[in-house]
């Protein structure tokens, strides 16, 4: 099998080293033959409506929430917002 | 007066002791913190936490006032570095998360916190909780309790060998694929992977939403019943928790134990086999059934599970961005830098490998050919598992193929990891309960753990089950 090694990275958000790519590369294959038996199963379609178990769901009443600092973790921040680089010019 | 032996009790004893008065708190928290320091070369333990003997002292206030206390008071539990816990660093072993403070507390840390238990330390783990070794960590690769060359297991190593060694009586741990169960096993404790949606998941760093749960190692089956009834729940904060039954008592005399036909070959072949067969011959001597049943795809569940878990890992860790929470690469000048580098220096390799496998099994092209089909194959597991327990009360098998492996035996070899799990992730994907107690000792001299999965909400019999086995005589 062959990997689009680029665009799983674009997907992913990620880039792999130039160094390292070989090795990925070969592991990342070796894993998809052997999930690949899935591929060749002749299985009943999935039934949508079961796919997800939940429980009742609560009533839709405004509830106080905990309070919580936002922030608390921001590798960089500001006047109680988040930094980013700038996206507009 | 000879010092009380704190690491030789269980669970429940401690509690007893601690609530009559017999024991403080605080010198019991002591005992283990100071044990924690000793044991540190074997990298179980992340950090005690530095408030636990302020903690420890007003719960011994409170009962000498005689005030109701809650049914863990006064107890130190120990807690994997996935889960929340108010004011108190959580990092995930990731180097993206190193300097992370919870600003709130899971419900599980609530529910122990409620009936006053000592949140005591965190425990080490695998990157994001994805490995079966605890050598994805950037706290050094925990050590397996009973050879300092050989792995922990994982993802909840740290938690498996804190209680194997006694460094707490209990430690919470989480399972995705078999992430409680296997180093349960590895270090001959037991662990238990509930019924999906029996533990919240609230405040628990999210791998694979559908199959993650929390859960307790201990050294003895009383002790994980006693706690797993705690943690149990619905929560308003999860809404795929579901009413438990623990309380429902076991009531047959004699149980069923299915073996499972497309194991059969593979069981065989696996180099502690002997032991394995010794063990069923012990049952039936005991009065135990047996049945051979049929899960015609169950060999096909770890393909599947490598499938549908990194999907769910891809979502869940688009959130880790470089902005909310976790550090900022000091190089990144765009936004899309500050995403792609953040992740890439912050995330460990097995935790990008997963990420790509989500992404590559959900990208167009893909998505029908492997993540459809997988859902579909979870679908139909779950009916051949409700099938086979029409006739058996729980499935055998054993928890991992063998001992534990050397450190750095698998690590340069993902897919040689992910083999491990092959008889750990059908309960996973299924939803269904399996408990892992220790019973024998390998060729090498380390616990093998031996597996019980049953129907759903069954946890009480499968804890019957275990304990019935060689008469109670279940430890190693």
């Amino acid at each position: 099998m062959k990997v689009d090694l680029e665009h799983l990275e674009y997907l992913s958000k990620l880039k792999i080293e130039d160094s390292e790519k070989e090795k990925f590369e070969a592991d990342f294959v070796k894993i998809l033959d052997f999930v690949d038996e899935i591929t060749k199963l002749d299985l009943p379609q999935e039934d949508k409506a079961k796919a997800l178990p939940l429980s009742e769901l609560r009533a839709d009443e405004v509830q106080e929430a905990e309070p919580c600092d936002t922030l608390l973790n921001a590798p960089k921040k500001k006047d109680g917002c988040f930094v980013t680089p700038l996206v507009v010019e | 007066m000879m010092k009380a032996e704190f690491d030789k009790m269980t669970v429940q004893e401690l509690a007893d002791g601690i609530r009559s008065q017999k024991y403080k708190s605080e010198e019991i928290v002591r005992f283990f913190a100071e044990k924690c320091e000793k044991f540190a070369k074997f990298n179980a333990i992340i950090e005690v936490f530095d408030d636990v003997f302020d903690k420890a002292r007003k719960i011994d206030e409170k009962i000498a006032r005689g005030e109701k206390v809650g049914k863990l008071a006064g107890v130190p539990v120990a807690i994997k570095d996935n889960i929340l816990c108010k004011g108190k660093k959580m990092s995930c072993a990731s180097k993206f998360m190193k300097d992370f403070v919870a600003p709130y507390s899971s419900t599980i840390v609530k529910k122990l916190e409620s009936e006053d238990a000592i949140i005591f330390a965190r425990t080490n783990m695998d990157e994001f909780a994805m490995g079966g070794s605890t050598e994805n960590t950037i706290y050094g690769a925990c050590k397996n309790a009973f050879d300092e060359s050989r792995v922990a297991g994982g993802s909840s190593g740290g938690s498996a060998v804190a209680v194997a060694l006694g460094l707490c009586p209990v430690a919470i741990g989480t399972d995705t694929g078999g992430s409680v169960r296997q180093p349960s096993s590895f270090n001959g404790v037991v662990g238990i992977k509930p019924t999906y949606g029996t533990v919240s998941r609230y405040g628990i760093v999210a791998f694979a939403s559908s199959t993650d749960q929390a859960s307790p190692i201990t050294k003895i089956i009383e002790d994980s019943e006693f706690v797993l009834s705690i943690l149990a729940g619905k929560d308003e904060h999860d809404m795929t928790t579901i009413d438990s039954d623990f309380e429902m008592a076991a009531t047959k005399k004699k149980y069923t134990i299915g073996l499972c036909r497309e194991l059969t070959e593979k069981i065989k072949t696996l180099p502690e086999y002997p032991h394995f067969k010794a063990a069923l011959g012990k049952m039936k001597q005991e009065g135990f059934g047996f049945v051979e049943v049929s899960v015609p795809h169950i060999l096909n569940s770890l393909a599947c599970y490598y499938i549908l878990t990194p999907a769910e890992a891809a979502s869940n860790l688009a959130r880790f961005d470089g902005v909310k929470y976790t550090s900022r690469s000091a190089s990144a000048r765009t936004l899309e830098e500050v995403f792609v580098k953040s992740r890439s220096e912050g995330f460990g390799k097995e935790v990008q490998r997963r990420i790509m496998l989500g992404n590559f099994v959900l990208s167009s092209g893909y998505f029908d050919a492997y993540y459809k089909k997988a859902k579909a194959l979870q679908q139909l597991l779950k009916k051949e598992f409700a099938a086979a327990f029409e006739k058996c009360d729980c499935i055998l098998t054993p928890t991992t193929p063998g001992e534990a492996f050397e450190i750095g035996g698998k690590i340069k070899d993902p897919l040689s990891m992910y083999l491990e799990d092959l008889f750990t992730v059908p309960a996973s994907i299924s939803g269904i309960p399996a408990l892992s107690v220790p019973y024998a000792k390998g060729q090498h001299g380390l616990p093998l753990g031996l597996q019980f999965m049953g129907r759903e909400k069954s946890e009480k019999v499968l804890y019957d089950i275990a304990k019935k086995f060689e008469g109670g005589r279940y430890g190693i």
